[in-house]
Formats: structure tokens, sequence, C-alpha cells
């Protein structure tokens, strides 16, 4: 070994050696699991035979599935998180920002008390501008522009604008607001970076009750962490590794450099996530259509309930303070 | 066969059946990992972080692939990842812990002179830092490499990578730190302070 950044770490390292303390502590710590399973061997050897048979049986099965359903999606995604890897983290020079604007769409959903004469529920689409600045100090800047709704029924639009819903919603407006640390709550964690354990930390943060598959549920909040932040190379290769590890995920098309991949789930309303990613595994897109639409709400098959399109990450001077 | 001459791998099979044999896989590899631990983690949590690589280990044994008779890179990345969650548990920046207690070392290596007598603590400082900007996967396999002498292939197997990816991965984390500033200027013989400018009564021993 003769790199001098190689000698001088293991110079600088030295051999801290343990004592004959930390060595009992070890042994006492290992000694004390050995019985414990010793004593649980001892409990379930009874059980041991229909156990392996049952387990022999679902290996075959297993094989059998593997055998017949290769996954191009994961194994595309498994090569976009070694690109991501290895990519440069994002640099942000000095008295510069990384400016990343995507155009969004949320579903709005009003209940029927909120005007005056309608017996129905009205759902409709919200499209947004958003805008966010990353300063080299961790200042963010965010803003969020608020275009015009879209309705599902002419009806719906009188409606929403007697009822001033377009105050309530900022429609026409721009707001700005500067925060640190991130440009979402989601930031303010500190995520693991092995794909199981960002898994598990991702599925920590939901809230009993979701009608949402768990898998959508994760691919939801590992886009999120990896969509408009400067994730680092390591963070954003766990979470698409996580992506990779769910079920029913599949690769829509691959073409242009990026790849569409997508997920269709019962909830009950048939619905898809579908999202797109580069080569280097930055999130161009990603879509949550409703397939077979919600009659209570007026929202027709196939209509796409959340949207976002990330335009690239660029180096800029400063936020664009009009 | 005796234990002393099993192979690792021997051993964890048969601990599966007996899990007092994996007692000889803690004899093997303990004062190893736990220097690995210290130079992590320091000396204060060194002893129950090496406890808990070896209780994990023992936990997961059924998983560890047995076509691979050496276990030592199997330990060194399990004990990666316990220093990395405790790591993330205490939020601090991930430094390597120096042994330098005086202001010079000597380079083990005779025949390198770039490293020999240099100011250690200052150095120290700096490589601690430039150590803190790398990406944490950069930061392990250097160390695994640089600092457990592991070779690319049992880096590659701690870690889980590609070993073409080890490969690009240290060379990257060595160009940073050498280009980390301070660290060139450390390295740098006509730096003014540089010890090989000094008159050797001067450098101690």
């Amino acid at each position: 070994m003769t790199n001098p950044i190689d000698i001088l770490l293991r110079t600088l390292a030295g051999s801290p050696s343990p004592t004959n303390a930390d060595a009992a502590l070890a042994r006492n710590a290992l000694a004390q699991a050995i019985a414990n399973e010793s004593s649980n061997q001892t409990r379930r050897r009874k059980w041991a035979v229909p156990a392996l048979a049952v387990s022999l049986s679902l290996v075959v099965v297993i094989v059998a599935i593997q055998v017949v359903k290769p996954s191009p999606a994961r194994a595309t995604l498994l090569e976009i998180a070694q690109a991501a890897e290895l990519a440069d983290p994002l640099t942000i020079p000095p008295q510069s920002y990384a400016y990343t604007k995507s155009e969004v769409v949320v579903l709005g959903t009003v209940p029927a008390d909120a005007f005056a004469g309608r017996t129905s529920p009205m759902a409709y689409l919200l499209p947004q501008t958003r805008e966010i600045w990353v300063g080299s100090e961790n200042t963010v800047q965010i803003r969020t522009t608020t275009n015009s709704p879209v309705f599902f029924a002419p009806q719906d639009k009188v409606d929403y604008y007697e009822a001033q819903l377009d105050k309530v919603d900022q429609v026409g407006q721009t707001t700005s607001q500067t925060v640190t640390g991130g440009t979402s709550i989601l930031d303010e964690r500190d995520w693991p970076t092995e794909p199981d354990a960002l898994k598990t930390a991702i599925e920590d943060t939901f809230q009993p009750g979701s009608v949402m598959p768990a898998d959508v549920d994760v691919a939801h909040v590992a886009l999120s962490l990896i969509s408009e932040s400067s994730a680092s190379p390591d963070l954003r290769a766990a979470a698409l590794r996580a992506l990779a590890g769910l079920n029913d995920l599949h690769l829509v098309q691959g073409t242009d450099g990026t790849s569409t991949f997508s997920i269709t789930y019962s909830t009950p309303h048939e619905g898809s996530l579908t999202f797109v990613l580069d080569g280097a595994g930055k999130v161009v897109s990603r879509r949550t259509v409703n397939i077979d639409g919600d009659p209570g709400l007026g929202i027709p098959p196939n209509t796409v309930i959340e949207g976002m399109d990330y335009e690239p990450t660029m180096i800029v001077a400063e936020p664009d303070n009009r | 066969m005796d234990d002393r001459e099993a192979s690792d791998a021997n051993i964890i099979s048969r601990s599966l059946a007996h899990p007092e044999v994996f007692g000889v896989i803690f004899d093997r590899y303990h004062d190893t990992i736990f220097r690995y631990v210290a130079r992590r983690q320091g000396l204060d949590q060194a002893p129950d972080l090496t406890a808990d690589v070896f209780v994990r280990a023992f936990r997961f044994r059924a998983r560890y692939d047995a076509s691979r008779p050496n276990c030592r890179p199997w330990l060194y990345g399990i004990a990666t990842n316990i220093v990395g969650d405790e790591i993330r548990r205490q939020r601090r920046a991930d430094r390597l812990y120096l042994a330098v207690s005086g202001v010079r070392v000597e380079s083990p290596d005779p025949f390198d002179r770039s490293v020999d007598k240099i100011d250690a603590q200052r150095i120290g400082r700096v490589l601690n830092d430039g150590l803190a900007r790398l990406s944490t996967t950069d930061r392990n396999v250097l160390i695994l490499y640089a600092v457990e002498q592991l070779t690319y292939q049992e880096v590659a197997e701690a870690l889980g990578t590609p070993i073409g990816t080890v490969r690009s991965r240290l060379a990257r984390a060595r160009r940073k730190l050498r280009e980390h500033e301070g660290l060139l200027t450390a390295f740098d013989p006509s730096t003014p302070n540089h010890p090989d400018q000094v008159p050797d009564e001067e450098v101690g021993s």
C-alpha cells in the first residue's frame, strides 16, 4: 500500500486494543444471546419437522415464482441506483442557489355543506407552479403560484367561485416563504442510507389507518425524498433500491434515457402510481391516476389526481425576487 | 475437524445446530472488530458496540453466505452498519478517532517520506474535516481499505457493493481527500513550517 492518503490514514488511526474487561463485556453479551437461543431451540424442536416441511414447500413456490417472473423493473431500478450512487453530490457554490421548478397538480375536495343549495361534494384539480432555491448555507426559498382550477363539471366552476373558494386556495396569487434545513418536512430527518433501514424508517412515519397499500405509501415518501431535495447520492441510491424492493412494480417503458415505472393498486378504487426517472436517478415526473373514477365526487375514470413534473435543477446566482 | 482449522463458514454452519460453536468466531475476530469500532467511534463506545456486532452476527448467522470461507468482511459490514446507526442516532459528523497524543508521528513505511514526521494533530484535524465531507459510502470504502486493509473483494463483500464500485469510490475518496483544503498544504514540502524544512534536532523523535 503506497498511496500517501492510505498511509496517512493508517498511521494516524493507530491500533487501539481492547482490555480484558472490554472482551469480557462482549463475550458475556454473546453468551447471553447463545443461551437465549438454545432455550428457544429446545422449545421449538417438537415443531421442527412440520415447520421444515412448510419451509421447503415455500422455497419451492418462491423459486418457481422467481423463475417464471423476472422483474425488469427491479433490475432497471438497481442499475439506476448504482448510477445515482456514483454521481457526484450536488455542490452549491457560496452565494449561489440550486434552483428547481416543478409543475404540480393536486386534487381538492370540498364537502357539500360548504355550498348553498348543493347536495354533493365537489372535487377539482388545483395546478401550482413551485419554485425552490436552496442556498449554499442551507436556506431555502419556496415560491408557489396557484393557477386556475380545473373542474369536472361546468356547475362545479360556478359553485366554486360563488363560494369564493378561489380566495381560500389563493388562485392567481404567488406566495413565498423562506425556511432553513430543507424543502419539506421530510428533510428534517436524518434518513438511513441502507435500503432496508430506509424503508423501515419510512414506514415508521405512516399514520395508522391509511387506506393505501403500504408499498404505495413507501413509494410516495421515497420519491418525495429524492424529488426536489439535494439528496446525497447515498440517500438517492437507497431510496431507489427501496423502490426496487416493492411488490407489483412494473417497468412501463424505457426510452430516451428515462425509465417509467408503475404500481397499480385497489383502495378500493383502482389507482396507479407512475413515476419517471432519468438515468442518474433524478425524478422527472410522477402521477397518481384514479383508474375507475369516483362517481360520488364526479371524478371521471383515468383522471390524474396528483401530478408533478420536475425541471432539472440548475445553479443560479440568486433567487428570482419577482 | 478441529475448530482451530475449520473455516469461518464451517463454524457458522455448525453453529446453527450448536449455537455455542459461534464462540470460535468471537475468539477469532473480537480484537479486530474492536479496533475498527474504536477507530470509528472512540474507545468509550467501542466495548458496547463491539458486543452489538457479535450479538447481531450471531442472530443473523443463518443468512451468512456459506460459499465465503472467511467471515471477516461480513463482520466488518455489520460493524459498519452499527457504527452508521450510532452516528445517525447521535446526529454527529462521522470522523476517524486518531491515535495521536504527541505532535509528531513516524511513517510506518520507511520508503514513504510524504508523511514522515508531520504535524499529526494539525493533519488529524484537516483529515477529519476532509473525511466528514465524503459521502458515507465513500468514507466507509476508504477506511475499510486504507485503515483496515481489507482487499477490494473484501470491501465489496462487507458493503454489499460491486467490486468495480469499490475501486471507483476509493479513487474518488482519495482524490477528494487529497484535494481537500489544508491537506494538500500539509503534503506540500515547500510549505513553511513543514517538518521536512525544519532541522532534524527540532523535529523530535
